[in-house]
């Protein structure tokens, strides 16, 4: 359910709906688990686009010819750079093994049959084979940043 | 093509992207480089895109990620917004960015192949 905000005076009705649905659709109530996972697999989605878009520009200096090739790499080989090379390990492991997820779930391979809503309702989106896939996401993300961390900062 | 045809056409490309990220990663960390600051190296750079193999390799991954990655964030924008104008300025922002990409990394990976130091 979207929170609706009260329309102030200085903002009109259309301008305060757009707010509220943008937010709404980021920071949408209650926040549980799988929303959070289905947040940080959008999150990491976009995030790696830009990546790539940067990585396709700088992978291009290859042909400027060797110097310049060196260069680059001289300008990008510091610890923040490093550090932002291990956080795209990171999100690529958990984006990847949550897309998997999200694709099973698609297929209705692991969200099992439906059923009918008894009482005590139980949500059926996310039961224990969805969340043990969400939670080795997350192991997977931790895994790669270890990864990364051993072949970058410790040289493999 | 429907909009089913292109889901499963994206699932795909995260099958062909898990194969070909893997190898990718591997070349720059223990696959034929002694660690990854040498994988950096200019000499051994070039030498991924004048291998026809890894070259090819490159070439999939680029054009699966460009999908992907493309089909993926317009899913995200007709979520967020609807209407028939919304629809057609993503649909055809999506080509043309996916375009871009897939043209501008591929001159990279043609060039660099057909170019010698």
């Amino acid at each position: 359910m979207t929170a609706q905000a009260p329309a102030s005076a200085s903002t009109s009705g259309v301008e305060t709906r757009k707010k509220t649905r943008f937010l709404g659709w980021i920071f949408d109530k209650p926040l549980h688990l799988e929303r959070f996972g289905m947040m940080l697999h959008r999150a990491t989605g976009l995030g790696l686009l830009l990546y790539l878009i940067f990585h396709l520009v700088v992978t291009n200096a290859i042909l400027g010819g060797r110097d310049f090739f060196f260069d680059v790499m001289g300008m990008l080989s510091n610890p923040a750079a490093h550090i932002g090379e291990i956080v795209v390990v990171g999100a690529v492991g958990f984006h990847g093994i949550n897309g998997f997820r999200l694709a099973l779930i698609g297929w209705g391979i692991i969200s099992g049959r439906p059923h009918r809503p008894d009482f005590p309702y139980k949500a059926p989106s996310l039961n224990n084979v969805e969340k043990g896939a969400l939670w080795g996401a997350f192991g997977i993300a931790v895994v790669s940043v270890l990864l990364a961390s051993f072949f970058i900062l410790l040289g493999g | 093509m429907k909009g089913s045809k292109l889901m499963l056409v994206n699932h795909m490309c995260m099958l062909l992207i898990t194969i070909t990220l893997f190898l990718h990663l591997a070349t720059h960390s223990f696959l034929g480089v002694s660690g990854y600051e040498a994988s950096l190296d200019p000499d051994v750079v070039k030498g991924h895109y004048t291998d026809t193999a890894t070259a090819f390799m490159l070439g999939v991954l680029l054009v699966v990620l460009a999908f992907h990655s493309i089909f993926s964030f317009r899913t995200t924008l007709l979520e967020w917004r609807h209407g028939r104008t919304w629809t057609k300025a993503v649909n055809w922002g999506a080509i043309g960015v996916a375009a871009v990409m897939v043209a501008f990394g591929m001159w990279t990976i043609i060039a660099a192949y057909i170019t010698r130091w």
